[in-house]
């Protein structure tokens, strides 16, 4: 475990478990703090109780909203303004990575997730570069 | 996707070049039938309105004229005896004249016929008052004296003024609408028209064509009877496909209910003698059955048609007849309330009487609610009804001779003449007319020309063909017209359902498409050999456009399932991605976390079964960019990319797999690169599969990739010291699912779907993927990359 990311926090929002524990797992193993939601209707919500948030991942399709809705109300708020979010998701990367493009997502995750790289991507993210990447 | 198989027309398909010596002919050559149509509406419509001008300014003309004008129904008087038509009750001024009243001198001159009556007014003085002797119905012999009138402004209102506004309306609205030509106004359009140009032609006062009485008769004639047979003839000559009626066959002889007036006038003219001059009764008779079989046909299809477009036809058609007549009526009284309201119920009369009828007729026939859809009989059908009508004309002369013999003094030679110059010109016109326009068309096409005209036409319609069913009512409708042949039928079995002089079997390939069969030509000539080459080469369009018509369909049904595949693998390899995330990771954190505390055996098992997950999920990306790929759906996100970096984040992986070999990748990426621009997604995936492919298959020495620009291309090239791919093998490994692998390959089963999708994204880039290889030696993969692309 390295603590790289000691005072970071990450907001994971994502409704299958296991993909939620995955996630964690991987920010865990990174120092980092993280806060999980399984619901796009509490996101912003959850948001505003944090002290503190560094980077979103964002499941695209969550069971009661999209997360390009999810992604617009986060991007509304003045606060999180330079708070990079991610879409993760088990779409078709070539159709969805264009459209979370345009959407304004900073980065794509194409599930599965790649546990070597994980590291890598978050640095270049939490970099302020655009991490638009697939398992291989 | 879009498919253009039809046979194109050539331009040397085309006559080679149209006559072009003399104007006209050129002219109506290069004409379609909608252009025909169109001109033949924009002609009478400029003739009608011509007519319409005349006819207000001679009545015009006759202001302060002295006239015996409103006299010339007094004609009537002693010719309204036929059972059932109640007459118009005459005045001669203030005095009402009785039905059966005879006229029986004028200023004691003898009054032998109403014709002479007519002239007798004319020349009576200015001032001159008129006696009159009546006999009326109980034999009482009355004297009147009554003064000529003269014509006055409100009598040119009442006669003149108020039909030819009527008439104007109805122009200008039929003008607009042929000027905006929206397709089915048409209907309203011909029905506008005709009723403008028959309400001219009839409406023609009598006063004041008395002395050209000839001219007068001749055009109510024209109104009455030849414009409706010509039109009739222009519409046949020149059938459209439209919905047809095929339920009510037994609605065809209602057209021949027309000569049902005849008939029942003939026997009359045995015991009134006097009726023989009652000519427009008879003409009305006829309108008036036209109309009602018209409206009848109208009625049915309103009610039982299933056809839409049909009915919708029909009901417009009902509603303009009924409407404006009715809206006529109370306008004109409240407009003209102080005026005597038998003239405006004149003009109505007028109307229904011809108006109604002709129009309803025209267009039941125009617009096919007759089952006429083989053109052969429509020309039949025409031609019988030209038949019955001149054998009515021909009863009506002999009854009338034995008359003239017998009771010279009620002879009326103008009438008797009329008919008879009628007749002889429809027996000589009708051959001398079909004579005549046959030559000209000889002149101007020559026969060939008749086809080389209609292939011309056909290969454009073609383009318009969608479906089978399209090209088999084309051939059916257009074709035989266009040609000038009886008839032409395309059926998928080997039985025509018409009589036919030609028959071409439609193959490709040795497979049957159908037969197409062709009746003799209207001229009854032989077909010469330039018109059965022109067929043959109709033979071959038609051949090929069938062909391209069941491609077509096969092609279609065929994307649709390709289609539906890839939408249906797109959701699959979805829900597949989510469980294969925790396969992949939780082994991989049990691995990373725990590798330690296992032993040998637990770490290989657990590496196996991570490898097994691992190529499971490339097995489907793979199937899912195969399927795309195949159904046209693959599409770049077209950005400038990065060639450099693109290496950079793949190195490592490749480094992964080539560590545990003596195996050293070298990337050469010249700096002076220009920028490219393409899908970054993909180039990675192109540029990773052919390392992973150098990787797989080398077992020691040097995988070395290079990129560098040439002559405005990216050369990307992978060469390695591998096994080298076989050369039975190497043409195949593009193809397909020709290995049996989906996966990335190994050594028996070939490079699998990878390299087959590498290409093809390649190529979406508008690349270029070589490859080059010896065994044992070591395989090359060259992709060339233009840099410019388009979006």
């Amino acid at each position: 475990m390295t603590t790289e990311f000691q005072n970071y926090s990450a907001l994971v929002i994502e409704d299958d478990a296991s993909g939620l524990a995955i996630i964690s797992v991987m920010l865990r193993r990174l120092g980092m703090r993280t806060v999980m939601e399984r619901y796009a209707s509490s996101a912003l919500e959850r948001v505003q109780k944090m002290p503190r948030l560094d980077v979103v991942f964002l499941d695209l399709g969550l069971p009661d909203g999209d997360g390009y809705e999810v992604l617009q109300g986060l991007k509304n708020m003045p606060e999180l303004k330079n708070v990079p979010v991610v879409a993760v998701t088990a779409r078709d990367a070539s159709t969805e990575m264009p459209k979370a493009q345009t959407a304004g997502f900073d980065g794509f995750l194409g599930k599965p997730l790649n546990r070597n790289r994980f590291p890598e991507q978050v640095r270049r993210i939490l970099d302020g570069e655009g991490v638009w990447e697939v398992y291989r | 996707m879009e498919t253009n198989l039809y046979p194109q027309p050539k331009s040397e398909d085309w006559p080679e070049q149209l006559p072009t010596s003399i104007g006209v002919t050129r002219y109506f050559a290069g004409l379609s039938t909608d252009d025909l149509w169109r001109n033949f509406f924009l002609a009478a419509i400029g003739f009608t309105f011509f007519y319409v001008v005349l006819n207000f300014f001679m009545a015009w003309y006759w202001i302060d004229q002295p006239f015996a004008g409103f006299l010339h129904q007094n004609r009537v008087v002693t010719e309204s005896s036929v059972p059932g038509w109640k007459a118009r009750e005459p005045m001669i001024g203030a005095v009402r004249v009785e039905e059966g009243d005879v006229i029986l001198s004028v200023n004691d001159v003898a009054v032998p016929s109403s014709l002479w009556l007519m002239s007798y007014l004319q020349q009576v003085e200015d001032t001159q008052s008129i006696s009159y002797t009546l006999l009326n119905k109980d034999g009482q012999v009355i004297q009147t004296v009554l003064p000529v009138d003269r014509f006055t402004v409100e009598n040119f209102i009442q006669l003149v003024a108020i039909p030819f506004f009527i008439a104007f309306i109805i122009l200008v609205t039929a003008g607009s609408i042929a000027y905006l030509r929206a397709d089915w106004l048409e209907v309203r359009l011909f029905i506008l028209f005709s009723l403008a140009l028959v309400y001219l032609f009839t409406s023609f006062p009598g006063f004041i064509t008395n002395k050209f009485f000839i001219f007068n008769f001749y055009m109510a004639f024209i109104g009455k009877i030849i414009a409706p047979v010509l039109l009739l003839h222009f519409f046949l000559l020149f059938p459209h496909p439209r919905k047809t009626l095929n339920d009510w066959p037994f609605l065809i002889p209602l057209i021949y209910l027309p000569v049902l007036p005849a008939l029942i006038h003939i026997p009359i003219l045995f015991t009134h003698p006097e009726t023989t001059r009652n000519f427009n009764n008879i003409i009305n008779g006829y309108t008036v059955i036209y109309g009602i079989a018209g409206l009848i046909l109208l009625g049915n299809v309103i009610i039982r048609t299933k056809a839409d477009e049909t009915r919708k036809q029909a009901i417009v058609l009902s509603l303009g007849l009924a409407a404006l007549p009715t809206l006529l009526l109370p306008i004109s009284f409240w407009a003209y309330a102080a005026i005597d309201r038998d003239l405006i119920f004149n003009v109505l009369e007028r109307y229904g009487l011809l108006a109604v009828p002709i129009s309803v007729m025209i267009a039941v026939i125009r617009y096919g609610m007759f089952d006429m859809q083989r053109v052969y009989r429509s020309h039949f059908l025409y031609l019988r009804v030209i038949i019955i009508t001149l054998l009515g004309y021909l009863l009506l002369i002999v009854a009338t001779l034995p008359d003239a013999m017998n009771n010279i003094s009620h002879f009326n030679s103008g009438d008797s003449i009329t008919i008879l110059l009628t007749t002889v010109v429809f027996v000589i016109l009708r051959p001398l007319y079909r004579k005549t326009y046959d030559w000209v068309k000889r002149q101007a096409y020559g026969s060939v020309e008749d086809f080389r005209v209609g292939l011309r036409l056909f290969s454009q319609n073609l383009l318009k063909v969608q479906s089978r069913r399209d090209l088999e009512t084309l051939i059916s409708w257009e074709m035989a017209s266009d040609f000038r042949l009886r008839n032409a039928e395309l059926v998928s079995t080997d039985r025509p359902s018409t009589p036919y002089a030609l028959k071409y079997p439609l193959t490709v390939s040795n497979i049957s498409l159908g037969t197409f069969f062709l009746g003799a030509k209207i001229s009854g000539e032989d077909f010469t050999d330039q018109e059965l080459d022109i067929l043959a080469e109709l033979q071959r369009q038609l051949s090929l456009a069938l062909w391209s018509l069941e491609l077509d369909e096969a092609i279609q049904t065929t994307e649709q399932l390709t289609r539906l595949k890839s939408k249906f693998l797109t959701n699959v390899t979805h829900e597949l991605r989510a469980p294969l995330n925790g396969i992949i990771n939780y082994i991989g954190f049990v691995i990373d976390d725990y590798i330690d505390s296992l032993n040998q055996e637990q770490r290989l098992h657990l590496k196996s079964a991570l490898h097994g997950a691992e190529t499971l999920e490339q097995i489907i990306n793979n199937i899912l960019d195969m399927s795309k790929i195949e159904a046209g759906q693959m599409t770049l996100n077209i950005q400038s990319a990065n060639l450099a970096e693109i290496v950079d984040r793949t190195t490592p992986i490749i480094e992964q797999m080539i560590r545990s070999k003596p195996v050293k990748l070298i990337t050469e990426i010249r700096s002076d690169l220009p920028e490219l621009y393409g899908d970054r997604l993909r180039l990675r995936q192109i540029i990773l599969n052919m390392l992973s492919n150098a990787a797989k298959f080398t077992r020691k020495g040097i995988i070395h990739l290079s990129a560098y620009p040439d002559n405005g291309n990216i050369i990307v090239q992978v060469k390695d010291t591998g096994i080298g791919i076989d050369a039975t093998i190497l043409p195949t490994i593009f193809q397909h699912f020709t290995s049996t692998g989906l996966s990335d390959a190994n050594q028996h089963t070939g490079p699998g779907l990878s390299m087959p999708i590498t290409k093809s994204l390649v190529e979406l880039h508008g690349g270029r993927l070589d490859v080059e290889s010896t065994p044992n030696q070591g395989t090359t993969f060259t992709v060339t990359l233009p840099t410019k692309q388009e979006n």
